[in-house]
């Protein structure tokens, strides 16, 4: 009798719940950092909960804490037949390589970087374009003619985002110097506050008045030193301005929801292609936070000089170095 | 050359903690690897405290009490029910590792980091600039090497290590030494997370002891298990930590640099030096290599 009550039950849970099969099924898989990082991880999982406010989907987030889990996570999505499955990170791309492959039939997605699989989705970004912007900014709002760059972990894609910001600083100033540090040469340096600390306090200590930090949950720290000594920081990927108003120049934007977003609203409709999008300036997938936190800190003659900038990027009649460019053979973007 | 003594003091500071709480435990014939665990337990519960509470040296007390129990719990499992000290030092790590997300997203609702910290709610550096707990840091390992040498717990702490079957005889519990020593060693690591969280750092972000309750293992291991040792062999460490903070991408010719994993490597290249180098003297020496030998075996 009991077992005929479970058997029952059973049957009544497996109807129930592939009962919504016209409801799209949306998997993402976050980064080392979580979903709560403030900054890369957030803006993904906060296209993809807009997505699921506007568009009724049905979504489920897993937060990898370990790059052995991403290929698992993956295969469990396909195993439940989701419609897409995303993954959020350039150290994703092999893992979804593989099971993109075993799974001809399922559509997938990769950020930052290109998977060249008919049923994958590659959304990149233009971080040279925002971080020579940036560091216009940077160059721009500089007294002391230093500014600093704290990297998290030393990958191409970190150094793109430094490469263009060099150049950006420079041309603000052509006497601009710029002061570089990375934090670690393995993932524990996206979660290593108390170094980036130091190395913040440092690159001040150099007379640098502005740095910008592409770190993970390291920001915080260069953000808390900033507000400590008085001087400036800019925040990446994420609108960080908020953190610590009035300190914090700008951020880089990087709008992963904008594309998190867009990649799910055509699953939904059914249009989606596979194929690479480029997001920039352009279209707002990268660009410069200005909002009631860091206004005061600039003049209109400034702001007018920002957008001459920002249009000319736009036009293409100033071209930010790009690393990936540069060092095709050694970059991890392919 | 300021500036680098300040920050040899700042990221020392931590290791010698650790690394004093980890010669207490080993020297009491407990192998630590739960260092890291436990400096992550004490950084966690003073940030929440902090955060709470308002109070940095409630959280200060908040911190140092929850890494003694974690610190007590590996004492439960190596001591009383006897397990493997490696397994037990990696299970507190394991459990710490994987507790403080889940608590931090019931409590703050971000499994990745506490809200950030006022400057209220922080332990205050003296003068603007030196933390009271970076200014403790030598006077504890002093504190501990007048202990070792001289007192009697400092006895019995080494005989616990070397033959506990005498310190039974005399009828002192070689036992409850042990379980004493490994709480302590558990308070020292709550210092050392405690620095991490609201004093240097403001808040707690996962798993932001970022391994230097392993660095402070080796510092004890270079230290060959003496406080002064501890003490030395973190100064070490926290100086070649510094030495990659300041001197990052040094100029080699033309347009070339050093790269930085180059300078990152050190920490584990000196290491293995030390290592060999200390290693090779000792077995020239009669007595041979200093292990308390509750650990050799």
């Amino acid at each position: 009798m009991n077992r005929l009550v479970l058997w029952c039950a059973l049957l009544v849970f497996l109807v129930s719940t592939s009962g919504y099969s016209d409801q799209k099924k949306i998997g993402l898989i976050l980064d080392r950092g979580g979903k709560d990082d403030k900054s890369f991880n957030s803006a993904a999982f906060r296209g993809a909960t807009e997505a699921k406010a506007k568009l009724g989907i049905y979504l489920k987030e897993i937060e990898a804490s370990d790059d052995t889990l991403f290929e698992p996570a993956m295969r469990s999505f396909a195993q439940k037949k989701f419609d897409l499955i995303i993954g959020v990170g350039v150290n994703q791309a092999e893992a979804m390589k593989k099971v993109a492959r075993e799974n001809p039939d399922l559509r997938f997605a990769i950020i930052d970087a290109v998977v060249d699989l008919p049923n994958v989705t590659s959304l990149i970004f233009d971080e040279h374009d925002g971080s020579y912007l940036v560091g216009y900014v940077a160059g721009l709002k500089s007294k002391t003619g230093v500014v600093g760059f704290v990297g998290g972990m030393k990958i191409p894609l970190i150094q793109r985002f430094e490469l263009a910001y060099t150049q950006g600083a420079k041309a603000a100033n052509p006497k601009t110097e710029v002061v570089v540090n990375y934090i670690g040469f393995t993932s524990e340096a996206w979660n290593n506050p108390t170094k980036a600390k130091e190395i913040a306090k440092n690159q001040y200590a150099k007379k640098a008045d502005v740095i910008f930090t592409a770190a993970g949950a390291s920001n915080n720290a260069v953000f808390d030193v900033a507000a400590d000594q008085k001087k400036l920081a800019i925040g990446v990927d994420s609108n960080q301005n908020w953190i610590k108003p009035g300190f914090i120049l700008t951020s880089m934007l990087k709008r992963l929801d904008t594309a998190v977003y867009a990649v799910i609203s055509e699953v939904a409709a059914g249009t989606l292609r596979g194929g690479t999008k480029v997001f920039g300036l352009k279209n707002d997938g990268v660009d410069w936070a200005l909002d009631e936190h860091n206004k005061s800190l600039f003049t209109t003659a400034d702001l007018a000089k920002i957008k001459t900038v920002k249009d000319q990027l736009i036009a293409k009649k100033i071209t930010a170095k790009d690393y990936y460019k540069l060092h095709a053979h050694t970059a991890s973007s392919k | 050359m300021t500036e680098f003594l300040f920050t040899v003091a700042s990221v020392s500071t931590p290791l010698v903690y650790a690394a004093l709480g980890g010669m207490l435990s080993e020297r009491a014939g407990v192998v630590n690897i739960a260092l890291e665990g436990l400096m992550l337990a004490g950084a966690f519960t003073a940030a929440t405290v902090a955060w709470a509470t308002k109070d940095p040296w409630l959280a200060f007390v908040a911190g140092v009490l929850a890494s003694s129990v974690f610190g007590a719990l590996h004492a439960l499992l190596t001591i009383t029910f006897r397990a493997h000290a490696i397994i037990s030092g990696l299970a507190v790590n394991a459990v710490v590792a994987g507790l403080t997300p889940v608590l931090c997203k019931t409590l703050f609702d971000s499994s990745t980091s506490s809200p950030m910290l006022e400057n209220a709610q922080r332990i205050t550096a003296l003068g603007g600039r030196v933390s009271p707990l970076v200014i403790c840091a030598p006077i504890v390992a002093l504190l501990l090497y007048v202990m070792h040498r001289w007192s009697r717990f400092g006895q019995y702490i080494r005989f616990a290590g070397e033959v506990p079957d005498a310190l039974d005889a005399q009828g002192i519990s070689s036992q409850k030494v042990r379980w004493l020593a490994v709480c302590l060693s558990g308070a020292l690591c709550g210092v050392a997370g405690a620095y991490l969280s609201i004093d240097h750092g403001a808040g707690f972000t996962r798993n932001m002891t970022a391994g230097r309750g392993y660095v402070a293992l080796a510092a004890v291991i270079v230290g060959r298990w003496t406080p002064q040792g501890a003490l030395a062999g973190a100064l070490i460490f926290g100086s070649i930590e510094a030495c990659q903070i300041l001197f990052q991408d040094i100029p080699l010719w033309g347009d070339r640099t050093l790269p930085v994993q180059w300078m990152q490597s050190l920490p584990f290249i000196a290491t293995l030096l030390v290592l060999a180098v200390v290693n090779r003297r000792a077995a020239k020496s009669p007595g041979g290599l200093f292990v308390p030998k509750a650990l050799s075996s």
